[in-house]
C-alpha cells in the first residue's frame, strides 16, 4: 500500500483528494498547513506529497524546500497542486529537480490525476 | 374741266358766289395742284382722271403714266390691297371712309398713307398724306414703350432677384458667422486635444484641451515652424518612438488614418502622460493639405483598466478552485455504480452539471489567459517545435469534437515547413482554438477543416480553413476584440466567450506574428496565421 500526503489548506480540496485515492487503496495522510505536513513527513515517510503551493504561512515552494533538505527527502515525490498554469518559479523547480511535478486543478480529470500519481510510485 | 368745276362747286358754295368762276377755278386748281396732300379722282372705271403734284410725287411714278390710266395697271395686285378695298367700297357704297393704310410699291417700297377716300359724281376723290415718317416714329415710340415696358418688368425682376440675393448673402454671411462661432466654440469646448498640421507637418491649429495635454501654450508651437515630431513619444512600455514611426508623419506620408494608437507623452515639465491618439490626414482633391489629430488623456482609463483586470484576475482564481472541486466530484459520480444504474433522468442531470461545468472552467481559463495578457505578464517558454508532429497531436485531440459534428479534418503539412521556436502550450493554444472554432462554426450537416503549413518568407503560415457559415464582413475588423461575438456566431453557438481569438492574436503579436483572416458568409473562413522563426 502506497503511502501519500496531501497539503492542502482547503478543506474541500483535502476531503476530496483523500476520498479519492483512499478509494484507490493508497494509504492517505492529510495536512491542513504547511506545517503541518512537515511533521507527517518526517514521522511517517511518505513517498508521495501532494502539495499545495498558495497557502497561508508557509506556502508549498517553502515547504518543497524543507522537505528536500530533510534527510532522504530528495528521494520523495512531489506533485505541486495548482491553478496557476503560469507559475514561473513552480516550472523552475520541476525542471531542475526530477522528483518535483505539477498538475493544473482544473484541468485535469481525477482518472487522469489517479494515473499520473500511480505512474510516478 | 366740267367735273372739276362741279366738284368746287359742291365744295364751297359761298366762295363761289362771291368771285368770279373763271378765276376762282384757277385759284382753287392752283391751291389743289400744290397742297402738300396727295389729291386724285378716280372715275367708276378705276381711271386716274386727275392727280396733283404731290399726289405725282407719292405715286413713285410720272403724271403721263397716271392719267387715262387704270390702278390696277399702274399699281398691278393693287386690287388685294386694303387701300383698294377702301376706294371700291367708297366707289360703290357711295360712303366717306377715312382710314390709315399700308401701302406696297411695286419698288418694294412700303409707305403708310391717311387716306380720305369721298364719292363724287364721276367716282371717287382721294385725298392722301403721306404718314410713313409719323407711322415710323409711332413705331419707334411703341417699340420704345414696350422695351421701356420690359426694361421696367426686368428691373423689377431684377430688383427682387437683387433683394433676395442680399437677403441670401446676408443670411449666408450670418450663417457662416454662426457656423465658424459654432466650431470655434465646439473646437474649444471639446473635450478632447485638437491640432492641425500643413503638409510640411508644421502646427497650424491648436485647441485649449490639447494646450492643456502637452503642456505648451500655442503660441509656441502655430507659425514657429514646430512639428509634432518635436513632441516627446513614447511606446506604452516606455520605448522612444522613432522618427519614422512618428503617426502624424506617417499619415501625411501614407495618407492613411490611424485609430486610437495609444502612446506616452512627455511634457516640458517633465511629466509623461498617456495618450490615445487618432490621426486622420486631410485631402483635397487627392492630394494632402496636412493631418488632424484628436488625443486624449487616457490616465484614468488605464487605471481603471488596470484595477478590472487585477480584478478580474483575482476572481477568475477564486472561481477555479470550486469549479476543480465539481468537476472531480461530477466524474466520481459518474464512476459510481448506483449512478450507472440509475434513472436516464438522473444520469443526464449529472451529464448536464458536468458541461456547465467544462464551460464555466473554460470560461475562466480565458478569462485567466486574459488577463495576463492585459497585465503584460504572458510568458513565453520558447521551445523548438516541428509542425509535422505538433498539428496531428492536437488534431488527435480535436478529432471528437470534429465527429461529434460530423466535420472531417484533414492536414497537409508541406515539406518545406520549417521547425519554428515558440511557446508550445500557447502555441497549442492558438491552432486549437482556431481548429474548435472551424469546427464549432461548421454548418448544421458537417464538412470539412483543413489545416496547412508551409514555409512562409522568414517563417511559418499555419492556415485552418472551414466551410462553415462564415463571417459578415462589418464583423471582421472587430473579430480579434476582446469578448466580441459576431451576429450568426451567437446563434450558431451560444456558448463562446468571445476571447479565444482575443488571446490567440495576442499571443501571435507577441512572437512577432501576424493573424488575419478572409471570410464570406455560407462560404466558410479561412484563418491565416504567420509566426516568424526567431
Amino acid at each position: 500500500m502506497h503511502k501519500i500526503l496531501i497539503i492542502e489548506d482547503d478543506p474541500s480540496y483535502s476531503v476530496l483528494l483523500n476520498r479519492l485515492f483512499s478509494e484507490e487503496d493508497f494509504e492517505v495522510f492529510t495536512a491542513s498547513s504547511g506545517e503541518d505536513g512537515l511533521e507527517l513527513v518526517k514521522n511517517k515517510v511518505p513517498e508521495l506529497v501532494l502539495l499545495d503551493i498558495r497557502m497561508p504561512k508557509m506556502d508549498g515552494k517553502e515547504v518543497l524546500k524543507r522537505i528536500r533538505s530533510m534527510e532522504n527527502g530528495s528521494e520523495i515525490k512531489v506533485v505541486f497542486l495548482t491553478n496557476l498554469e503560469a507559475d514561473k518559479d513552480i516550472l523552475e523547480h520541476t525542471l531542475k529537480d526530477k522528483n518535483t511535478f505539477y498538475i493544473l486543478k482544473s484541468d485535469v480529470g481525477f482518472e487522469e490525476l489517479k494515473g499520473k500519481v500511480k505512474n510516478l510510485l | 374741266m366740267e367735273f372739276f368745276k362741279k366738284f368746287v362747286n359742291k365744295r364751297d358754295q359761298k366762295l363761289s358766289s362771291v368771285l368770279d368762276l373763271q378765276s376762282l377755278n384757277s385759284i382753287i386748281f392752283k391751291a389743289v395742284d400744290n397742297l402738300p396732300d396727295g389729291v386724285q379722282i378716280l372715275n367708276f372705271d378705276y381711271e386716274f382722271v386727275y392727280v396733283n403734284k404731290s399726289l405725282v410725287e407719292q405715286s413713285q411714278t410720272t403724271k403721263d403714266k397716271l392719267l387715262n390710266h387704270k390702278l390696277v395697271d399702274v399699281y398691278p395686285g393693287v386690287e388685294k390691297t386694303r387701300s383698294f378695298e377702301i376706294v371700291k367700297e367708297a366707289m360703290e357704297k357711295r360712303v366717306v371712309i377715312n382710314e390709315d393704310v399700308e401701302f406696297k410699291y411695286p419698288s418694294g417700297d412700303i409707305k403708310w398713307f391717311e387716306l380720305r377716300v369721298e364719292p363724287v359724281d364721276i367716282g371717287v376723290v382721294v385725298f392722301s398724306i403721306d404718314i410713313t415718317e409719323r407711322k415710323h416714329r409711332e413705331k419707334i415710340l411703341e417699340q420704345s414703350k414696350q422695351e421701356l415696358e420690359i426694361i421696367n418688368k426686368t428691373e423689377k425682376k431684377f430688383s427682387s432677384a437683387m433683394t433676395k440675393l442680399l437677403k441670401d448673402l446676408a443670411k449666408t454671411k450670418n450663417d457662416i458667422e454662426v457656423e465658424k462661432a459654432r466650431d470655434d466654440a465646439l473646437l474649444a469646448s471639446i473635450g478632447e486635444g485638437i491640432f492641425a498640421v500643413d503638409v510640411e507637418n508644421r502646427f497650424i491649429f491648436i485647441n485649449k484641451k490639447a494646450e492643456e495635454i502637452l503642456g505648451i501654450n500655442s503660441v509656441d508651437l502655430v507659425g514657429k515652424k514646430k512639428t509634432p515630431s518635436n513632441l516627446p513619444l513614447e511606446y506604452l512600455n516606455g520605448k522612444v518612438v522613432p522618427p519614422s514611426k512618428r503617426p502624424t508623419a506617417i499619415a501625411l506620408k501614407t495618407k492613411k488614418s490611424s485609430y486610437n494608437e495609444k502612446y506616452l507623452l512627455g511634457r516640458p515639465d517633465g511629466t509623461k502622460i498617456p495618450i490615445s491618439l487618432t490621426v486622420t490626414p486631410v485631402k483635397l482633391d487627392r492630394e494632402i493639405i496636412g493631418a488632424i489629430d484628436v488625443f486624449r488623456d487616457i490616465t484614468e482609463e488605464i487605471r481603471i483598466d488596470k484595477a478590472k483586470t487585477e480584478f478580474v484576475s483575482v476572481a477568475s482564481h477564486q472561481l477555479r478552485t470550486p469549479l476543480g472541486i465539481i468537476k472531480w466530484y461530477v466524474e466520481m459520480l459518474e464512476k459510481e455504480e448506483y449512478i450507472k444504474k440509475a434513472p436516464p433522468k438522473v444520469k443526464q442531470y449529472i451529464t448536464e452539471i458536468g458541461r456547465g461545468n467544462r464551460r464555466l472552467l473554460s470560461l475562466v481559463r480565458d478569462l485567466l489567459s486574459v488577463s495576463r495578457i492585459d497585465q503584460n505578464k504572458v510568458q513565453n517558454n520558447p521551445e523548438l517545435i516541428n509542425l509535422s508532429k505538433f498539428i496531428p497531436a492536437i488534431v488527435e485531440n480535436i478529432k471528437m469534437l470534429g465527429d461529434e459534428r460530423n466535420v472531417k479534418i484533414l492536414i497537409d503539412i508541406d515539406k518545406s515547413t520549417p521547425k519554428i521556436k515558440v511557446d508550445s502550450a500557447k502555441l497549442n493554444s492558438v491552432i486549437e482554438n482556431l481548429l474548435s472554432n472551424a469546427i464549432k462554426y461548421s454548418k448544421k450537416e458537417g464538412g470539412v477543416v483543413k489545416i496547412s503549413s508551409s514555409k512562409f518568407g522568414d517563417g511559418v503560415m499555419v492556415v485552418v480553413e472551414d466551410e462553415g457559415i462564415g463571417i459578415a464582413k462589418e464583423d471582421v475588423k472587430d473579430l480579434f476584440q476582446k469578448f466580441f461575438r459576431a451576429g450568426n456566431a451567437v446563434a450558431s453557438n451560444p456558448d463562446g466567450s468571445g476571447l479565444g481569438l482575443y488571446v490567440a492574436k495576442s499571443y501571435v503579436d507577441s512572437w512577432g506574428g501576424e493573424i488575419n483572416v478572409e471570410s464570406t458568409i455560407d462560404k466558410g473562413s479561412k484563418f491565416k496565421v504567420y509566426i516568424p522563426i526567431i
